[in-house]
């Protein structure tokens, strides 16, 4: 009897267990491709040879740009520039139809969430790697995994289930940025990160 | 072996210790919360990059310059523009909220014909409205009984105007008003006195050693307000401001003082002051010829001397002292500005009440004075379209029900005419009012019909020299926005109306006539151009050709005229040295003692008033009137806590107001401030205005009416 | 002065700063210019219809207060009141249960956090100078409005109270333009708040009150200035001034003689 009970307690514990670790993040995050599977590899190696602030730069205010225009985009693609579907589709839909690409963003923060780029790549000297990852090496771009219920990206809780960081660029939330800040003993009010 | 509910439940418990020991749980509750934070209906502002541009309001006739910080192409803060000649970094809370104007919901986006009982518009087609409206006026030609053509420009001298002026005279009788700016008339006393070349005159209050405001809105929006504040904050010793009205506004509050007169009764106050600056020989010495001039006729002398001070201080309710004490103000620190000239809720005041307060300004060496009233040019003009253009026609100067067809252009946002003003005028049960407007409420209760125009930062528009300014300026308005498709300019409404009419007319167009006015400028050779980006001022010869000028006005410049040397007025001109002025004067003083005198009974005399600035459309507008107590709201009424008990009021009870024009209900307000017996009214542009139960006198002037005052028992 | 400079250079921090303001009685002139240019900055919502003055958000409130004499004596002064950023023993940290407002040591600002924010509104009772505001509605604009929405603040939803952070996202701004340039100190010309801005009268100054030489130090030593409720010992930075004893006088009675219109 004991025997048997044990066996149905740890049958249960198993199972929600499986459901927890395994089968909850395949369901919690749902994929969606990118509009345009865009090769930072191709634009960063040797052939155009391009830094991280050539098209996510900083403007004279110290506002940061982000993703890219199109404008910016047209700089070089005004005309086809090699012979990849990805730029097909980039002058099918796009430039023709002088229509903004609707990227999706991983590292999309909630609205009150203020970050400001140039005071940690200018005067923090913190390397873009550091928090977005090998991400200007990647031949195409990762898959978007929103979060179901929440509507962020994976990149921000971090993409083990588990919540521990599996590198350091593994995980955007404000713990992630605190531990940071802790070790360098900066900006501890509120409205430092917040708007 | 069988399964039974220990197993069962075992079998819970082992899965609520597994779903505790996996992130489950914890990480659906973490998304939960993030989603309760992040709501679809809480607005996430547009990103994108911060762009500077610049254009002057064109909300008043001010021309304020305005700094405009937007997102991308999307304006979302106006501020003033330090630096700038006229407004000096100033911008008024209307001009803040500008950006709103745009999405006011009001907004008519088509032609629409409006049903005035109901004030809802009744579905024609824009086409068939065109139509009508063309039918209209091709009949005013035809049929003599079917009235006049009018067309009223609130901001007239624009290039825009001679499009109007044009419409006019296509018709016979056709008539071009310009309301009564209540500045421009205050000096009309003066026209000409300098000279053909110097057809305007300017208010140099930069100079100025005193300032004698008869009611003027200084600190609420007078003139070009940039210049009054500058002044106040540069200046220690202030504007030397002494305030004379009958209610303790906000620029009464700023003044260094303030006399609480009775309504109605500045012109004697005027005059008083008048009678203590010639007997202590306290006038210009420049002006003993004329002083001698005016002591020659009988009338003035006799007027004069009725009015010592003891007898002023008792018609106009304010001590004796008080007078002698602003009269050395006046001649300690010449020159001195004598300004009647209210906020444009009360309207104009009278030519006779002009002449009185302007005789001071005579009498001081104001007149064509550093600090005083000085010659001014006019804008260099465009040449005219066409030959015999109608002129420029004072609603006074139209006959009772004679107008058939009314175009109202409401450009600056202020309805400064009521409503039942121009009613009056109108053909009865006959006439058609069209108003060319972005929103319905202005003259929407008089209009039949309103044609949707571009709104301010959508509208390419010009901005001519400020009533106040001591020389000639100009600017663009430029537009940072697309107004709606239908939305059109005037011009070309009037080009399409002439043309659903079939009238011999060649189309005008806004873009040529800025080009002409461009070129004029640029022509003039004369004074110099701010630039609003760099804040550089260029000499106007400086500038290459017209088209150089052309394209530093459309990022947003102002132009200057030089000032003129200095002129010597011909005072032999004016109406003061004609015996039949005093004698006028006179029977009018006279008549303002009469109804002085009248024992205070129950009426109280209503005044309306407008509160400071520009009336805006934006909700947040709602910050100053319901969300705080700084302004007053419509249907307030202000009196005085000794009349309320006289009364038998109390605060905030609801009352009503009768007078021989109508009824309005008000919510009583004590305001301390008041002068006892006057009730202060605030105007708004709907059925609730207070305007409309004031008596109209036969000059269009409406101002202090009787008033019957009663508590409303419900 | 060296120590703190050294330790600067260590911890990475910015300098510090006392952020405050001084509020000239006898220049303001009531027109509200302040409250709008606030309102538009921090995306401050309109509210509905049938809401009061007790219910609005003006983070900025312009009152009016009287001499309290009767006609023709009668005068007035208006008073703009803000959050007076106390410094000592901050009466809305002290009591929030959540964490959702701290004094940020390098600016003296006092930051409230919406999104923390529970709506317990104990700190709107904690606040003796009724500068808090509690968000009642959900913020609604009319159709299109929302786009002329200031990207630089957030919006907040109902639930939350919020008050004036001496425009934080200008700081920011000012902070990200100076990074630009390399440093880490703001030029006192870079940041100003909105209301400072567009005040016509320059009744409003702004600035570092840990410099004696800004114009906003001067003013809070004039003979003339004083702070509301010092009694209490909250130690604001806002400082108002006024040459007229009557305006003085009545600050120091408190709240009972402001007069309601």
């Amino acid at each position: 009897m004991r025997l048997h009970g044990s066996l149905a307690f740890i049958l249960g514990m198993l199972l929600m267990l499986g459901i927890g670790w395994f089968a909850f993040p395949l369901a919690l995050y749902e994929t969606i491709d990118q509009p345009l599977q865009f090769s930072h590899k191709k634009h960063t190696g040797e052939q155009a040879g391009m830094s991280c602030e050539d098209c996510h730069g900083f403007r004279e205010d110290g506002s940061f740009c982000g993703i890219p225009t199109l404008e910016n985009c047209e700089n070089c693609h005004s005309e086809p520039q090699g012979t990849s579907a990805a730029e097909k589709v980039l002058f099918k839909d796009y430039i023709s139809k002088k229509r903004e690409i609707p990227w999706l963003v991983y590292s999309r923060q909630p609205e009150n969430v203020y970050f400001s780029h140039i005071q940690h790549v200018k005067l923090a000297e913190i390397k873009c790697e550091r928090c977005h990852g090998p991400h200007g090496k990647s031949e195409t771009l990762p898959p978007y995994q929103r979060n179901r219920i929440s509507g962020y990206s994976r990149n921000i809780w971090g993409q083990s289930i588990s919540g521990i960081p599996s590198a350091p660029w593994d995980g955007m939330k404000m713990d992630d940025c605190e531990r940071c800040h802790a070790e360098r003993r900066v900006g501890a009010s509120c409205l430092g990160c917040h708007k | 072996m069988k399964i039974d509910r220990r197993h069962v439940l075992k079998f819970l418990g082992g899965s609520a210790l597994g779903t505790a020991l996996s992130p489950l749980p914890w990480k659906v509750l973490d998304d939960v919360s993030i989603w309760t934070q992040n709501w679809s209906w809480i607005p996430v502002p547009p990103k994108g990059e911060t762009v500077i541009r610049h254009t002057t309001c064109a909300l008043c006739p001010a021309g304020c310059g305005v700094k405009v910080r937007c997102i991308g192409t999307q304006p979302v803060a106006l501020s003033g523009l330090p630096g700038h000649p006229t407004s000096h970094g100033f911008l008024c809370p209307g001009g803040l909220l500008g950006h709103h104007l745009p999405y006011d919901p009001r907004r008519i986006t088509q032609p629409v014909r409006l049903d005035s009982a109901a004030h809802q518009s009744v579905s024609r087609s824009p086409e068939q409205i065109l139509s009508d409206l063309g039918k209209a006026l091709a009949r005013l030609k035809t049929d003599a009984s079917a009235g006049r053509f009018a067309i009223i420009d609130s901001l007239p001298g624009r290039s825009t105007s001679l499009a109007y002026r044009q419409l006019a005279s296509q018709f016979p009788g056709g008539t071009y008003i310009v309301p009564a700016d209540g500045i421009k008339k205050s000096l009309c006393v003066f026209n000409g006195v300098f000279g053909a070349a110097y057809p305007e005159l300017g208010i140099d209050v930069e100079r100025a050693g005193s300032i004698l405001s008869f009611g003027a809105d200084l600190f609420e929006g007078w003139g070009t307000p940039g210049r009054l504040l500058r002044k106040q904050q540069e200046s220690d010793a202030g504007l030397r401001l002494t305030q004379i009205e009958p209610r303790y506004s906000n620029t009464a509050a700023m003044a260094e003082s303030w006399l609480p007169i009775w309504p109605g009764t500045e012109p004697i106050l005027a005059l008083g002051l008048a009678g203590v600056i010639i007997r202590e020989k306290a006038f210009n010495p420049g002006l003993s010829p004329a002083i001698d001039a005016l002591n020659q006729i009988s009338d003035f002398r006799d007027l004069l001397a009725a009015l010592p001070p003891e007898r002023t201080a008792e018609i106009c309710g304010i001590s004796a002292e008080a007078i002698s004490r602003t009269a050395q103000e006046i001649a300690a620190h010449p020159p001195c500005l004598a300004l009647l000239g209210g906020s444009y809720s009360g309207g104009p005041f009278g030519e006779d009440d002009y002449l009185s307060v302007n005789l001071l300004n005579l009498l001081t060496g104001a007149l064509g004075a550093e600090g005083g009233l000085v010659p001014r040019r006019a804008l260099p003009e465009i040449d005219p379209p066409v030959a015999n253009l109608a002129s420029p026609t004072d609603l006074a100067g139209v006959p009772d029900e004679s107008i058939g067809f009314l175009m109202i252009d409401g450009t600056v946002a202020r309805q400064s005419i009521p409503s039942a003003v121009l009613r009056r005028k109108l053909v009865r049960d006959k006439a058609v009012v069209v108003s060319f407007s972005s929103v319905a409420t202005e003259y929407a209760d008089l209009s039949h019909y309103v044609l949707p125009v571009p709104v301010y930062l959508e509208a390419f528009q010009e901005i001519p020299t400020a009533p106040d300014f001591p020389v000639a300026a100009f600017s663009f308005s430029v537009p940072l926005l697309s107004p709606p498709p239908a939305a059109t300019s005037p011009v070309e409404w009037v080009n399409r109306l002439a043309g659903s009419a079939r009238l011999d007319w060649a189309p005008l167009s806004t873009e040529a006539l800025a080009e002409a006015r461009i070129k004029a400028i640029s022509g003039c050779k004369r004074g110099s151009v701010y630039s609003y980006a760099d804040g550089a001022m260029k000499s106007n010869s400086d500038f290459a050709s017209a088209e150089e000028l052309g394209k530093a006005f459309r990022s947003g410049a102002s132009w200057l005229d030089s000032a003129p040397d200095p002129v010597k007025p011909e005072l032999t001109k004016l109406p003061y040295f004609q015996p039949e002025t005093w004698g006028r004067l006179k029977r009018q003083v006279n008549q303002r003692i009469e109804v002085r005198s009248k024992p205070a009974d129950e009426t109280v005399t209503l005044m309306p008033f407008a509160t400071a600035f520009v009336a805006t459309a934006s909700p947040l507008a709602g910050k100053l009137t319901r969300e705080s107590d700084l302004y007053p709201r419509a249907g307030d009424a202000l009196i005085s806590p000794s009349t309320a008990s006289r009364l038998a009021l109390q605060e905030g009870q609801r009352a009503e107001l009768e007078t021989g024009k109508g009824r309005l209900g008000v919510r009583i307000r004590l305001n301390e401030a008041a002068v006892p017996g006057t009730v202060f009214v605030p105007i708004s542009g709907s059925d609730a205005d207070p305007r409309n139960l004031c008596e109209i006198s036969e000059d269009s002037i409406w101002r202090a009416t009787p008033a019957k005052l009663r508590r409303l028992d419900v | 002065m060296s120590d703190s400079m050294d330790q600067k250079k260590e911890s990475g921090r910015h300098a510090s700063h006392r952020f405050g303001m001084a509020v000239d009685l006898d220049r303001c002139n009531g027109c509200g210019a302040c409250m709008l240019a606030c309102s538009v900055e921090n995306n401050i919502a309109p509210v509905p219809e049938e809401a009061d003055d007790r219910k609005g958000i003006t983070w900025i409130r312009v009152y009016k207060a009287s001499n309290g004499a009767a006609f023709p004596e009668a005068r007035t002064v208006f008073v703009p009141v803000l959050c007076q950023q106390c410094g000592h023993e901050t009466p809305c940290v002290a009591v929030c249960p959540q964490q959702a407002v701290d004094v940020d040591p390098e600016t003296g600002i006092v930051g409230q956090m919406p999104e923390r924010c529970l709506g317990c509104r104990y700190c709107m009772a904690a606040c003796p100078y009724h500068a808090r505001y509690f968000n009642w509605w959900d913020p609604v604009w009319p159709k299109g409005l929302e786009k002329t929405l200031n990207p630089a603040v957030a919006p907040r939803m109902r639930g939350v109270v919020e008050k004036c952070n001496l425009c934080h996202a200008r700081l920011q701004a000012a902070q990200a333009k100076a990074a630009a340039e390399g440093s880490r100190d703001v030029k006192a010309d870079d940041y100003q708040p909105a209301c400072v801005e567009v005040c016509p009268t320059g009744a409003l100054t702004f600035g570092d009150l840990n410099d004696p030489a800004s114009g906003v130090s001067k003013l809070a030593r004039d003979q003339n200035s004083f702070r509301l409720l010092e009694r209490l010992g909250t130690d604001p930075k806002i400082y108002y001034r006024s040459k007229r004893s009557w305006v003085r006088e009545l600050a120091e009675q408190g709240l009972s003689s402001r007069s309601k219109s």
